[in-house]
Parts: structure tokens; sequence; C-alpha cells
């Protein structure tokens, strides 16, 4: 408990960090939200009154100050472009970010440690071959090709899955029909972590397999489901650690995988809010996304010292 | 559609795995015209990121405008703009005699859709919103996105119940231009809510009302029967935000939508293949490349001719593009009352291009910069389109390196023109909607920034002399004759490296009928429905 | 009837092209309460041989010949499953180094049940009982705050008498202790072998116990065989063998013993031992023995009987005894 409270406190630092890259970030950034706003031929005292509205015309640490006070108490402003409390728009956009990244990281993490146990444990036969070209793939192909083809399979030819959106006409509360919707995204989406993860277990099992104690577990005459078992424990370490880092890229939201399914998460809000310059907007979410890494790189610490009793726990 | 989608698997699941497009098996539907039907859902993919605000002044550019702000709300006045005419709005009839004090005289028997009455006293509430500082409502945030629609007004009353007068600080022929651009909401519900509220319950005279917001994913709209034009034929109007092409073609064909704004352009031979509606209709666009006059070697007329006569525009459109537009000769499209006729065109010609590039003095050619946006409302395909003209200007020995930004800095580096941070730059790609309103040729051509946009350091006397007199003319015929001159006058002069003009792609299910393509950018939903 | 009859037990690896030659035709019997030392230096088989009367040297890639009759039944055409049943329960193995040979992320509890539960039909709790019970019999004090604990949370000695507690928790017939005291402090590898030879004295299991080290082996064991290059060059009561080596190979290996201690590695001897994928033609030990002849290298010699319960596989003993010249200091 007190090692948790002290990782937290840890992170304040690297939190408060985040909030100056954020901020820096959004401000050197060229472009301007107010070009995005104005019209064109709007007059220079209607585009002073705007940048006032926004307090835009303040130093730029004053507006850091203001930003960060207003940040602690979870205050980030309005929306420029939607004139939308900025919380409301995070809070809607993670929700979905989430579905879809949890989806994507059951899958990879599913997907990843069957075919890495199948090619660990077939060392050098086709199956290991196989994986090894897939993991390959996984990490060469980009998401919207992989996008692309699932669509166009399964989507328009077959008919069996919604090409894209979150829910169909007034289903918004079925769990199926989300399902549906999310199986092609979640697998675009995964599909790079797959490869890195079955190749993790893969090295990781094969290290695991040369060690006297699996002999030794042999020599007790137990099967091999059971061995497959402390294998897979004592493989599990790096794998967590990997599988954490991706689960974090995962739950940042995918620009690309969001746009091309138009679903409504971090990415796609991000994009869309970097094109209007819209600086409450961007600011809220790089944070989000930094503390979401931050989060997880806690929990992974943490399953870590869970699954692997040599790391301290005190 | 079931039907086709099993033959074309049975035939070819393999190529369209590797090629991406969906190949068909010469099976192609046919559209039934029929004009009678109602009812139906409309499910417009549209290629916004997000749903639209849904005050009167939508954000998401023009797309917004479009398809939240026409179909909520209603304008004084509808412009036409093939024939820069108007017909009338919540105005049922409008006259000045001396283009400086407007009489708008309004539609009775229209109403909210929450039931407050259209009247002089709520047109005035609404401008007060926009235009008053000291008002209760006023509203800067959705002020300042107008003001380019209100500048010109000093005053405004109401004469009587159902009269309005707007005067302008001066005569202003092209001010019914403006009069378009304002939308009216309920000052009921603007009361009730609050102004920063308000857009999440949005109350118009318009043609659908809102009945459901899924926040980003979705907006349901319903019908006005009481329409005053006459109730919409659909039953229910669906609008969902795709802002990628492929996903508006993808979510198209598996019919998780039954219209598509603008799919990739590649794909148009399959989708007329397969039976679907492929509307497009000029309305006013160019996608040009804005010089810099001010500096070697666009300062010469002689080398702008050659740029423009070393593209094979009409390659473009056709091959590249499949249709999707119709070669520019000037910024001016050619169905709008006010394109030059008889200004001159300078057509494809590539030995005569090398001939201006010569006579100019770049017997060896030139190599010049060229910044363009990525992506962006309006500024259709533009990587493809840089590379054609990369490939056609380097045959006579323009070389150009394109310059990629995001659409916000190209609208920013615009604004500052090409003495600010795109001083090293001989060009910038741009689009223009030349021609949505009476006053385009004198905000692009004539004012430099910060009241327009001529950034070319483009000075005509003679055109200015024209501007004037069509802007103070009481006589729209007259009026536009000389805009038409004007934009002749421009034209000849090569102030915009003209390309093309874009045909506002969209594909609609066989099922979708009853649409009157439209001249504008914009869209009439109430002839349409959806054919079970 | 012997507990254990192993017959010509020969077992090679393929390595691409190579096949090396680790077991070469062994034969040895075990009754039940009888211990075997097995010494050698690394490399001389001795382990392969034990893992193999396991069946744990089993793969496409090992060619195995000969027989391993134990306890009545021939083992080397078991399947693999009913092999596995065998292991741990009629046949166990103590490993070397119990730091590396126990699952580092289990605690030891779950290793002690897990083996239990795998040959015997009881309840979890019963067989944490059981496990208690063992921990206690192994010697180590408050056995049921131990269960919990991780391998790496005990100290060497403890660790070991755990993996001694696994290996003899379904009373096996026969024990095969890998150098199970090499890794430990002297004053443990005490303790640990007469803990062995009291488990022993209580279940009359037969051992058979490897190691390079006569030293340690001798205290406890009843014979000792001598392993070169995959083969048994010596055999013999520990009073013959120690007393009166026969074979150059074993005369070294004591006098190496002698010179560096009870931990000494065996470096004293000239020369490296043949490598398993390329034995020389004639007696393995050849190059490196000084009393080599001609002969030596012509065929490899047979295991002969020199006295009662006495045998030797060395050319030199064909004709006439040389162990008068051949005394160590």
């Amino acid at each position: 408990m007190t090692r948790l409270f002290h990782r937290f406190l840890q992170a304040i630092p690297t939190l408060f960090g985040i909030t100056l890259v954020a901020f820096a970030l959004v401000h050197i950034m060229p472009g301007s939200p107010i070009d995005a706003l104005v019209p064109p031929d709007a007059s220079a005292d209607v585009r002073a009154q705007v940048i006032h509205i926004y307090g835009l015309d303040k130093p730029l640490p004053v507006q850091y100050v203001l930003w960060l006070t207003h940040a602690v108490r979870g205050d980030f402003g309005m929306s420029i472009g939607m004139r939308v409390p900025v919380n409301q728009l995070l809070a809607q956009a993670i929700q979905n970010t989430l579905i879809l990244g949890v989806a994507a990281a059951f899958f990879s993490f599913v997907t990843g440690t069957v075919l890495g146990v199948l090619a660990g444990l077939n060392q050098g036969k086709w199956i290991d071959r196989m994986v090894s070209t897939l993991g390959l793939a996984g990490v060469s192909i980009p998401a919207y090709w992989l996008a692309m083809v699932m669509v166009i399979l399964f989507s328009i030819q077959l008919g069996w899955l919604p090409s894209s959106g979150m829910h169909s006409q007034g289903q918004e509360g079925n769990v199926l029909d989300l399902l549906a919707h999310v199986v092609i995204p979640a697998i675009a989406l995964g599909f790079t972590p797959v490869g890195v993860i079955s190749r993790m277990v893969r090295t990781s099992l094969l290290q695991v397999v040369k060690q006297d104690f699996v002999l030794a577990l042999r020599a007790k005459g137990l099967m091999r489901r059971q061995i497959l078992w402390h294998l897979l424990r004592n493989a599990a370490l790096p794998v967590l650690t990997v599988t954490g880092l991706e689960l974090g890229y995962l739950l940042g939201g995918s620009i690309l995988v969001e746009t091309i399914f138009a679903w409504p998460g971090l990415g796609g809000l991000l994009n869309s809010a970097i094109g209007l310059r819209d600086i409450p907007v961007i600011q809220a979410g790089i944070l989000l996304i930094g503390t979401l890494f931050v989060l997880m790189n806690i929990v992974v610490d943490f399953v870590n010292s869970a699954v692997d009793p040599r790391i301290q726990r005190t | 559609m079931k039907k086709w989608m099993r033959k074309s698997l049975s035939c070819s699941v393999a190529a369209t795995v590797l090629s991406l497009l969906v190949v068909g098996c010469g099976n192609s539907a046919s559209t039934p015209e029929s004009k009678q039907g109602s009812g139906g859902t409309l499910i417009i993919g549209a290629t916004f990121s997000n749903l639209p605000n849904m005050d009167v002044y939508p954000d998401q550019g023009y797309e917004g405008r479009r398809f939240v702000g026409n179909q909520l709300y209603d304008p004084l006045i509808i412009d036409n703009p093939n024939t820069n005419s108007f017909d009338p709005g919540l105005a049922s009839s409008w006259e000045s005699k001396d283009m400086k004090v407007w009489t708008f005289h309004l539609r009775s028997g229209v109403k909210f859709q929450d039931g407050t009455a259209w009247n002089a006293s709520s047109a005035v509430f609404n401008l007060d919103r926009i235009l008053n500082k000291n008002f209760q409502y006023y509203y800067p945030q959705v002020a300042a996105l107008l003001t380019a629609r209100t500048k010109e007004i000093t005053s405004y009353q109401a004469i009587d119940d159902m009269t309005l007068e707007i005067t302008l600080k001066e005569q202003d022929s092209f001010f019914p231009s403006d009069v378009t651009q304002i939308l009216f909401a309920s000052p009921t519900a603007i009361q009730k809510y609050g102004n920063d509220d308000y857009q999440n319950h949005p109350v118009g005279t318009g043609p659908f009302a809102v009945a459901k917001v899924v926040p980003r994913q979705e907006l349901d709209l319903v019908p006005n029967k009481d329409y005053w034009r006459g109730a919409p034929k659909l039953d229910q109007l669906i609008l969902k935000p795709m802002s990628d092409p492929a996903t508006r073609y993808a979510a198209l064909l598996s019919s998780q939508i039954n219209w598509a704004e603008v799919p990739p352009t590649e794909t148009i031979p399959q989708i007329k293949q397969k039976g679907f509606q492929v509307v497009t209709k000029p309305y006013p666009h160019i996608w040009a490349i804005v010089p810099d006059m001010s500096k070697p070697p666009f300062n010469d007329k002689r080398v702008r001719e050659a740029f423009v006569r070393a593209i094979d525009r009409k390659a473009m459109s056709d091959q590249l593009l499949n249709g999707a537009s119709i070669p520019a000769d000037g910024p001016m499209y050619p169905e709008s009352n006010l394109y030059p006729k008889d200004a001159p065109a300078f057509d494809y010609n590539l030995d005569l291009a090398k001939q201006l590039l010569t006579a100019a003095g770049y017997p060896n050619g030139v190599t010049i910069a060229v910044n363009m946006p990525s992506s962006g409302s309006g500024n259709m395909w533009p990587l493809p389109m840089s590379e054609f003209i990369q490939q056609q200007e380097a045959k006579i020995g323009i070389n150009i390196t394109f310059r990629t930004y995001d659409w916000n800095q190209i609208i920013t580096q615009y604004r500052a023109g090409f003495s600010g941070p795109m001083a090293d730059a001989n060009g910038i790609a741009y689009s223009l909607a030349s021609g949505t309103l009476l006053g385009d040729l004198e905000t692009s051509f004539v004012l430099k920034e910060p009241q327009g946009s001529d950034i070319m350091g483009y000075d005509n006397p003679q055109l200015d002399q024209l501007v004037r007199q069509a802007k103070a003319s009481t006589d729209p015929a007259g009026r536009d004759k000389l805009l038409a001159q004007g934009w002749g006058i421009v034209q000849s002069d090569i102030a915009l490296l003209p390309v093309v003009h874009d045909l506002n792609l969209r594909v609609l299910s066989p099922k979708v009928q009853g649409l009157v393509t439209p001249a504008t950018w914009f869209v009439d939903l109430t002839t349409v429905w959806v054919s079970k | 009837m012997p507990l254990l009859q192993v017959e010509h037990l020969s077992v090679s690896f393929k390595q691409g092209q190579h096949e090396s030659q680790a077991v070469n035709g062994i034969s040895l019997d075990l009754e039940p309460h009888q211990t075997l030392g097995v010494i050698g230096e690394s490399g001389s088989g001795k382990s392969v041989m034990l893992k193999s009367l396991m069946g744990l040297t089993r793969s496409p890639k090992t060619r195995i010949s000969g027989k391993i009759n134990f306890d009545g039944r021939e083992l080397t055409g078991l399947e693999e499953n009913e092999f596995s049943s065998v292991r741990g329960k009629e046949i166990s193995m103590v490993f070397q180094d119990a730091m590396t040979a126990l699952d580092p992320v289990f605690p030891v509890g779950d290793q002690l049940v897990e083996t239990i539960r795998r040959h015997q039909h009881l309840s979890k709790k019963d067989a944490l009982e059981k496990a208690v019970e063992l921990l206690a019999k192994v010697g180590i004090a408050s056995p049921r705050s131990r269960l919990d604990q991780y391998p790496h949370q005990m100290s060497g000695g403890m660790r070991q008498r755990v993996m001694i507690a696994i290996a003899i928790a379904c009373q096996p017939k026969l024990l095969l202790a890998d150098e199970p005291t090499t890794a430990l402090d002297v004053t443990i590898q005490a303790q640990v072998l007469s803990l062995i030879k009291e488990l022993q004295k209580e279940s009359g299991m037969g051992i058979i116990f490897v190691s390079h080290d006569i030293g340690a082996v001798a205290s406890i064991v009843d014979e000792i065989a001598v392993m070169y290059a995959g083969r048994i060059v010596e055999r013999g009561s520990v009073q013959q063998i120690i007393h009166q080596p026969s074979h150059p190979y074993t005369q070294a290996l004591l006098a190496a013993n002698v010179t560096l201690g009870m931990k000494g590695r065996l470096r004293a001897i000239q020369g490296q031992p043949p490598r398993p994928d390329r034995l020389p033609y004639g007696c393995a030990f050849a190059p490196r023995c000084q009393f080599a002849v001609d002969s030596c290298n012509g065929m490899s010699p047979k295991l002969t009987t020199i006295e009662q319960g006495h045998d030797v596989a060395c050319w030199l003993m064909e004709e006439e005894p040389v162990s008068a010249n051949m005394q160590v200091v």
C-alpha cells in the first residue's frame, strides 16, 4: 500500500512535466485557433474580441498558470471550436476509446499469447515460421491497409459485420450490436501488438524452456499441461511489461483507426482538435493520454510484482 | 443489394483483397426514376469529423452549414448562385431604392418549431444577438463568425410587426448575398437555455428538427410537418460524421448509409457499375494556385500563362479525378451568369507554353516553390492533384517543389500573405468558393488584407472601377453584367492560376429518390424520399 | 531380483551431421537398499545416463537402445504418459542446484502439492498436510510457515531439503541423485548426505548417486562405478575403488581429489576428455593415459572382473595386475 502511494507520489513530477509539454506543444505549433474560427475577411477588432474571449491575449506564462490551476480542479475549459466543456468531450471520447482499446488489447493479448506459445513450443517447425511471418506482417502491414481489406471482405463482400461506427440505428444500448461494430476496428488496431506480443512470448518461452526446473518438473511426472502452466507463469514477466506498454498505446486512441472506422474516440477527437487548433481540447487530451501512460506503468509494475515473487514487495 | 454481394464474392475475393477495390461482375441495377413517393430514412455520411454545433452558425465548415444549419433554420432570402437571383425565404419580399436602406417584408404565418411566432421582433432579437453589444443575449462567439456578413450594417429596426428595415454604411448591391448567410433561431429557446446551452436545444423554422443526438456519432432529425415550404417527404434524416472518404464508400456499399458525400474518386467507375447514383453538379468553386505576383517569376504574365497552358486540365478532370471536376479557365465557373464568356481561355498547349516561358527570359526553365494543404474542406484531393501538376509543369521546365502543410496552417499562411511566413514561396494551392457571394470579386481581387484576401499583389484600376460601379448599381441585371466583366479582367490577367472546378461529388443508393440536384454547395432535402 | 537392471544402455544425440555418443553400452544392477555411486568428470555421460533411466532424454533427436528393467517392468518401451506416472512416484530425482531446479515463481508448498496430487488421489487440504509432514521429515523447522515461501526466500540447504522432500513425496523405490550436494557448503553437504541416508534406511529405496567427487560419495555408497566417455571403466565396492583403484583413470581421479581437496574440479588430469561426437577408436582414455601402450588404440577394452565384485576395463589389466607399480601416493 505504501509502495503504491510512493509510486503515485513519484508520478506527480512526471505529470507536471506532461502539463508543461502539453502546453508548450500546443503553443509552439504553427497555426491559430482564431484562423480556424473567424472568417478570413473578419475585421481586426472582431479577431481581437474573439482572441480576448478565449483568453489567448494573455502572456503565455499567465495562460499556463491559469490553465494549470483550473486543470488541477478538473476544469479544462471550453472547446474553442465546439463551445462544449472539454471535460464532457474527453469523457465521451475516452469511454469510446477504452471500449475499442480494451477489445484490441484483449484480441492482441490472447492471439499474441496463443501464437507465441505455439511458436515457442514448436521451435523451428512450420507453425513457428508461420507465426514469425505473421508477426513481421503485424509490424509492417499498415493498419489502414488491413482495415480496408477487412472492411471489403467482411462488410462489403460478406455483409457479416458493419464497416464503421459504434452502433446501428436505434441500437445504442445493445451490447451485441456494439460487439459486432468493434470486431474489425479492434483487429485492425490490435494487429501490430499481436506481432510484438507473440514474438515476446516465443522468446521468453524459449528461454524458460532451457531452464533446469523444466526438466525437474518432468522428473516429478507432471503432465504436459501442468508443465505448460509453469512455463507460462515464468514467461509472463517480460510479456506483461511489453503488453502493458502496448496497452498504453492502444488506450491512447489511434487517430488512424478511429478515423477510418468513424469511431468517436480520443484519437479522432484530438485529430480534429489539432486541425482546428482547439487549444483546450489538445492540451487536455495530451495530458489525459500522458496520465494514462503513467498509470499504465504503475499498473504494470504492480502486476509484475504480483507475477514474479522475486520482485520485492515492500 | 444482397444479390450482387454474393455474386461478386464468388468471382473475386482474392482480387479485392489485393486491389482494395470492389470488383464488379457486370451486374448493374437500373435506377427507377419516379416522381411520386414519400417516407423512408435518409442516412447521410457527411465529411465532417464531428457533429457540428447547432447554433445559427454551425462549425465544421460549409458541410456543417449545409447539413445542419440549412436543415434547422432559414434565412430571410435564399440565393441561386448560377443566376445570382434570390428566392423569398423568411422574407416574402424585399426592396431597396438606394441599395443602402433595405426593407424586408416578413413571411406571415410562419412559426418556429417551438410555436414561437416569426415576426419582426424575433428577427430583431436575432440581429441584436449578433450585433448589439449591450443586448442581454449578445453572443460574441457567434457574432464573430458572422462579422463578414454583417460588417456593413449600421442599424436595423422593426417598422411594424412584419416589416424589418436594415440600414447599411453605404450603397451595397451585394448585400442580399450576405443576407442569405444569416439564419434565425427561436428567441424563446435562446432565452430559455441561454446562449451557451442553446446549441444543445436548437429551434428554428427549418424543414427538420432535432430528435436525438448521439455525440460525435449520429444526429437524428425528423421533418417539420408544418414547414412553410411544405413538409419534407422523408420520415427521418440521419447524419453521420465520416471524415475519411474510404469510410463513406465502405458504409455506402455495406448499406449502413444511403447517401455518401465525396467518395474516393478512383472508386467512381465501380460505384457506377454497381448501380449507385453518382451525382455531380457545378457550383461556385475553383481549385487554383494563387501566385505571388510581386516577385519573379509570376510577376510576368507570360510565365503565368505558360504555367496554365502546361496543365492538361481536361486529363486531370477526366482521368485523374474520374469526372469529379471540370477544367477551369478562370476563377468563375462556367454555369454562372457572371462567367465571362468572351474572356480568353488558356487552353492546354505545351509548345506555346514553352515559347512563353522562353520569351519571359526562362529558356532553361525555372524552379518554384508552392505551399499546399494536405486535405481540408473544399480542397479536393491535393496530393494526387499536385503530383499531376508537377509532372506536367516539368515538361516545359517549370520545376515545382510542393510543400505540404495542414489546412489550418495554410489558412494562417494565406492570411499573412507572401510577405509573411510564405515569403520564400511563389504560390499557394488554395480553393476558393468564388462566386458564392456577389462580393467575392471584391474580396478576393480588389481588397487587400485585412478587409479582403487579395494577397497576390494584384492591382487593376479598371477592375476596381468596375466593382465600385457594380456595388452601387440599383439594377441587378446591370450589376451582374459589370461583375461578369470584372471576372473577365481577372481571368485574362491570370490573377489566379486556374486548375479545376469541383463538381460536388456525391453518391446515392438507387433507393434515394426525388433529389433536385442543387446548383449550390447547399442541398434541398425536402423533395427527397427513400423507397423501400 | 534386483530393483534395477540396466543392460547395454546407449544414448546418442543427433546434432546436425554429427552424432554424439553420450552413453555407450552401460550395464548395471541395483538392489533395494543399495546405493550406487557413479563418478566421473563432467561430460562423462553420468548425468545423461541418470536422466535416461527416467526417460528424460527422449526426444526425436535422441537414439536410445538397451534395456532398463525396473522392478520387474521394462521401461524403455513405455509411452510418454505411462512413463510420466512412473516419474516422481516410483523413480525420483534430486538435482544438483535446487535454486534452478525449483520453479522460481511458485511457492514451495505449491510445488510439493502438485507432485503429491499428480500421483496420489488426495484433496488439496490433505495434500497440504502431507506437504507439511514431508517438510518436517526433511528437517525443515516450522514447516507450515514455509509453504508460502518462494525458493529465493530460502537458504541453499533448505532449498535442497525441499527438493528432497519433493523427490520422496510418493515413497519412490529408486532415488536418482544428480550431484545433490555440489552446490552446497561443506557443512551443509554432510547434513544433506546424512538426511538422504536416513531416508533410505527408513524406506529401503535404492539410490544412484552421481558425483564427480569421490570423497562426497564414499561415505554413503555401497558400490562405485567410474564413468569415462560414456562407459563404465571400473566398478567395485567403495573399499576396492578407494584402496585399490585399478584403472589409470580412477587412479588419476583419486589423485586429483587428494591434491585439490574435497571440492576439486578434477582439472588436474592432463588433457581434455574426448568430445562425445569424436570418440577415439580404442580406449577413450588412452590419449591422456600415461601408461598407454599400442594395444590401447586398437580396440576398446571390455569390463573384466579382476577380483570378486571388482571390474575394470583396461588393456593393462588383461595380462597381469599392474596395481603394484601404480599405487597412489
